[in-house]
């Protein structure tokens, strides 16, 4: 495996909960584990644990956000409860790209559904579920879809164009 | 010199009314990456452009992001800015990427990477470009003082200096040293533009949430800056919590103050 540099380390530390309590339990050690060139071996080791975890927790935060912003009424079902979930879940786990945002969250909402499925925005799920996929077409139904706090049931259409991006039709059934 | 703010969206309505003593704009460069033409077309009408990046991860070792590059050039063709600017920082690596902005160790090799990065986007671009400072939670150490650093980098990439005042000022608390003194070790030539908004704090740190009021030791520290360099721009970098309309005005105010210098 090649030796790496100080900005490759630093970034592996910044995603990684396990290597940076790893790292502050014994910073030799991961510094020889992860195979840092000689000349970037004294500036990783000046590195001080407090500080990374400080800058993980920022980055953290900015993928919480996006998050969010896709995740409204999950958010919302969450309250307080979502900030800590999140960083159990993201402290260890960093997302792939391409799609970084939306698989960050299907793997969150994954995590959240096998705890307690009523955490998780079922038209939300829908959504993350079809974005992830390569079909053109999907029908989900819910027999108590959720809209601005009344439970009806729901029907979401989602359709992808030539140009692969997507689009979503939805409506509620009044009985 | 010229006064003004961050574009962002939520502030459309406030900036389409042209607010007395606003001169310009800084535009968000990956804020405009889907499209969005009109817009910049529209504001550069009313207002002098900066367009600003927050991902072309200048500090990643190895060549830019292709992709990246050629979005951000795009809107800089749009929107014709005076110049550009991104940050003396890492977005990525080159096995992911980190979504924010995190600091880089003051070595002679990086110095080379950025610079070298710096100058190929602005050939690209075909426009002057500005390097910014960023706030650090952790103090990296190299063969340079940061201040050397800055200096040698902005020499050898032929930029300017995009100073962030607030970030100058978390940095100075966080890690203990005295910002002043910093300010006058920094080559006033290459200061061109400054951002500042209020600082916030997070138990011991000061963090920067660009969501506060402008405090008064960032405004006499802006005032020391533009005492020491011939600064052309100043901006105000508002994110997030944005406020009504009397608030930013007094925002806008204290720029004046800062631009006064005294």
């Amino acid at each position: 495996m090649p030796e790496i540099d100080f900005i490759t380390a630093l970034g592996r530390l910044l995603r990684d909960g396990n290597l940076r309590d790893a790292y502050a339990a014994q910073p030799d050690t991961v510094a020889f584990r992860l195979d840092l060139r000689p000349d970037d071996r004294p500036a990783f080791r000046q590195l001080v644990p407090e500080d990374v975890e400080f800058q993980a927790r920022i980055l953290l935060r900015k993928r919480f956000d996006l998050l969010r912003r896709l995740l409204p009424d999950t958010d919302r079902r969450l309250g307080e409860k979502a900030w800590p979930l999140f960083q159990g879940y993201a402290r260890v786990n960093w997302p792939a790209e391409p799609r970084a945002t939306l698989r960050d969250a299907f793997q969150f909402c994954q995590l959240l559904r096998q705890q307690q499925p009523s955490l998780v925005s079922q038209s939300e799920w829908n959504r993350l579920r079809f974005a992830l996929s390569e079909k053109n077409l999907a029908i989900y139904g819910q027999l108590r879809g959720e809209v601005d706090g009344i439970v009806r049931p729901r029907v979401q259409i989602f359709y992808r164009g030539r140009s692969r991006r997507w689009g979503e039709f939805s409506f509620s059934l009044r009985l | 010199m010229n006064i003004g703010l961050g574009y962002r969206r939520e502030l459309d309505a406030w900036i389409g009314s042209q607010p007395p003593d606003m001169d310009c704009l800084e535009l968000t460069a990956e804020h405009f990456f889907p499209g969005d033409g009109e817009t910049l077309a529209r504001l550069a009408k009313k207002f002098q452009l900066y367009v600003h990046g927050l991902g072309l991860s200048l500090g990643t070792p190895g060549p830019l992001d292709p992709q990246r590059l050629d979005q951000f050039a795009r809107v800089v063709r749009l929107a014709n800015p005076e110049w550009i600017s991104d940050h003396i920082a890492f977005t990525r690596t080159v096995e992911a990427d980190l979504g924010h902005l995190n600091p880089v160790p003051p070595t002679r090799a990086m110095l080379r990477v950025i610079a070298d990065h710096a100058r190929e986007v602005s050939e690209r671009c075909q426009k002057p470009i500005l390097l910014e400072n960023i706030t650090s939670h952790l103090q990296l150490t190299g063969d340079l003082s940061e201040t050397d650093f800055l200096n040698q980098l902005c020499e050898r990439a032929d930029c300017g200096l995009l100073l962030d005042v607030t970030n100058l000022f978390i940095n100075s608390r966080n890690h203990g040293y005295d910002a002043p003194q910093w300010l006058h070790a920094i080559e006033p030539g290459r200061i061109t533009q400054l951002h500042i908004v209020g600082y916030s704090r997070a138990g011991e740190r000061y963090t920067d949430s660009h969501s506060q009021p402008i405090q008064e030791e960032l405004i006499e520290l802006a005032q020391a800056v533009v005492r020491h360099a011939p600064v052309k721009a100043i901006t105000l970098e508002w994110d997030e919590d944005f406020p009504a309309t009397p608030v930013l005005e007094l925002e806008i105010a204290k720029l004046k103050r800062i631009r006064a210098g005294n």
